[in-house]
């Protein structure tokens, strides 16, 4: 487009082309669902024309209802209607679905993944690899401010040392020691399961037989590497449910 | 200048959507309005209250006819007499002043032998200057038989053995009223006295009522309620809807858009001048109704008003947009609004106050506000506001500008 925001002169021009939905946004409580709609829509200098949007989030059923009676999807679903009235060319994005419940998540999903084929750029921000993994078609990984790797998720997954991670129900003193010293490092879970990453073909044959000989057989799972492992790998450690690092 | 618009509309909805705003902005000063305005504004007399024990009875407790008058008198003045018994102490209620009026045994015997006693001496003074003008046009025969009459006069007053008739008034040491009070009553006991002689008045009291109006408390509360609520509207009320939105994202949200941060805070103002002129007609129809306020706003009435809108609104603005916390924000926009509210001289005339109190209202915003305010809404004399009109307006210049500079509009 040509445009920077460093430019001055172009920041006018560079609102007129995005739509943004700051993190943890909530709209106007003393407004309806379709007044917060026209507070962005007059913001933006554009029409009326919001039905199709508001049809598609599932927010026109309610939209004489006030913000502060809706429930906490539903006010999600009017931040991300608030971002993409006017049709914007590039949407940000900042944590849409954070506290959202599955359903709620899905259907927005569905909804982001309707405007990605509609050709439509969005710059998500969100801390579910699970997120960036079905909506995204480049993603980038940001450590402390700075973008550590960007790429196409098969590309990032192919790239990643890591080729799958196995997942054990319960670890005894005897079978870390035996992991640890094939230089293999199990990590907790937040559910209270261990996993244990590995690099190379060989490498799981021997931890899928250390493992039947502990007499575990169908208590563990083996997933292939993703984009957590991706994630992991450049960051060096976990993210938490509040998208903090831990 | 449409966006701007749509916005200021839903502005609007918001506030009149919440019930704290319209309480605080518009219910609340007309409490106040009519609570104060009936208290210290109303065109009813005063009326004080008084016990009168009255112990000038007879064996059955029936009071003798002098007494009786003088009671009758007091009631129908000022006062709102209630009768002890003798021994009997009136009951303490909360702050309410006592003042007891006592009229002592023997009061109406006392009196009409003072009375019969001051016609003897008039009448006797009488003949003898009229002995002494006359001189030697009258014979000597006929002096010295007036002058035994004057003897004999003096014989009967003495016989009447006189004393004066004391009526005694208690009151507490903190009754501020207590002095204006033993006014009021010197001046019917005299006019009792008066009319007990038969005597004429010489001087006469010619009182006039005059078309001109004056000014009353009521008068005084309605530019200084106004000043005051648009002062806490902008201050209080809108340094919160400013933080309440930058805390959901509002206004940064507003920052991604093409809405100017100028529109945004002149929304926020014309919103405020909505409100300002409902509350400027709400508490004028109110004093009309109740108190016969006759107070209409001229376009300089308006203008003041406006002025005041533009500079507290601002200042909420500034407030809101720079102070993180919203705790941080409630607490000072309360510190700058409720102790300007009462130093000021908003609800009451500064004349009132100490003089280092005086001073310090003078440099109050909100002292120049209502000032301009009054001498332009009630007293139709600006003129005399000069000072305080120039004030806010450059109150009104720099918290604009201060507005448009603490607002943050691009930090996304």
């Amino acid at each position: 487009m040509g445009l920077s925001i460093r430019n001055r002169s172009d920041v006018g021009k560079i609102k007129r082309l995005i739509g943004v939905l700051p993190q943890e946004f909530s709209a106007v409580d003393n407004l309806t669902v379709y007044e917060n709609v026209l507070l962005a829509a007059a913001a933006k200098g554009v029409g009326r024309g919001f039905r199709d949007l508001l049809e598609g989030l599932g927010l026109w059923e309610v939209r004489g209802r006030l913000f502060s009676k809706l429930s906490g999807g539903m006010k999600r679903k009017v931040g991300l209607a608030m971002a993409l009235v006017g049709d914007p060319e590039v949407v940000f994005l900042d944590e849409p679905t954070t506290g959202l419940d599955p359903q709620a998540r899905r259907e927005t999903w569905r909804y982001l993944l309707g405007l990605r084929r509609e050709g439509r750029t969005i710059i998500l921000t969100t801390h579910y690899m699970e997120e960036a993994e079905r909506l995204s078609d480049r993603v980038a990984i940001m450590v402390n401010g700075r973008i550590a790797l960007i790429g196409r998720v098969p590309d990032l997954v192919a790239q990643s040392p890591v080729k799958a991670r196995l997942i054990i129900d319960e670890l005894d003193e005897t079978l870390s020691q035996e992991l640890q010293s094939s230089c293999l490092k199990p990590e907790r879970l937040p559910d209270g399961r261990w996993a244990v990453a590995v690099r190379e073909g060989a490498e799981l044959q021997g931890v899928l037989s250390l493992l039947e000989r502990h007499g575990l057989r169908g208590l563990f799972e083996v997933r292939a590497s993703g984009l957590e492992d991706v994630f992991l790998s450049t960051v060096g450690s976990r993210i938490s449910e509040r998208g903090d690092l831990v | 200048m449409k966006a701007m618009l749509a916005l200021t509309v839903l502005l609007f909805r918001n506030w009149l959507r919440s019930k704290v705003a319209l309480f605080f902005g518009i219910l609340f000063p007309i409490m106040l309005f009519l609570v104060f305005g009936s208290v210290f504004g109303s065109p009813q007399p005063p009326s004080y209250n008084i016990y009168v024990r009255n112990l000038d009875v007879d064996s059955d407790g029936h009071p003798y006819p002098l007494s009786e008058a003088l009671v009758k008198i007091l009631n129908s003045t000022v006062f709102e007499v209630k009768l002890l018994e003798a021994g009997e102490t009136p009951r303490q209620s909360g702050f309410t002043p006592t003042r007891i009026l006592t009229i002592p045994y023997g009061f109406t015997d006392n009196l009409l032998k003072n009375a019969i006693a001051v016609r003897l001496n008039v009448t006797a003074d009488t003949i003898v200057r009229m002995v002494e003008v006359a001189g030697e046009g009258i014979p000597s025969a006929d002096r010295e038989r007036a002058m035994r009459g004057v003897e004999e006069l003096k014989k009967v007053e003495q016989a009447l053995n006189v004393s004066p008739v004391v009526v005694m008034l208690e009151g507490g040491l903190d009754d501020r009223l207590l002095q204006p009070i033993e006014v009021i009553i010197r001046n019917i006991l005299a006019e009792f006295e008066h009319s007990l002689l038969n005597a004429s008045s010489i001087i006469e009291l010619d009182t006039r009522i005059s078309n001109t109006r004056q000014l009353r408390a009521v008068d005084y509360y309605l530019p200084g309620y106004i000043a005051a609520f648009v002062m806490t509207n902008g201050l209080i009320g809108v340094s919160s809807v400013v933080s309440d939105f930058r805390r959901r994202g509002v206004v940064k949200f507003l920052a991604t858009t093409s809405i100017s941060k100028q529109a945004w805070i002149l929304s926020l103002m014309v919103v405020q001048t909505v409100a300002a002129v409902v509350l400027t007609g709400v508490m004028i129809a109110v004093g009309w109704l109740v108190f016969s306020i006759r107070a209409l706003p001229d376009p300089l009435s308006f203008l003041i008003i406006l002025m005041g809108v533009a500079a507290f609104t601002s200042l909420g603005i500034l407030l809101g947009s720079v102070l993180k916390e919203a705790d941080a924000v409630s607490a000072a926009s309360n510190l700058l609004a409720f102790p300007q509210m009462f130093i000021s001289g908003a609800f009451w005339p500064i004349e009132l106050m100490p003089t280092y109190m005086q001073q310090l209202a003078q440099y109050t915003p909100l002292y120049h506000f209502h000032n301009a305010l009054r001498y332009a809404l009630v007293l139709s004399s600006p003129e005399q506001a000069v000072a305080s009109i120039m004030i806010v307006i450059g109150i009104t210049v720099a918290a604009t500008l201060l507005a448009i500079l603490g607002t943050r509009w691009r930090d996304f």
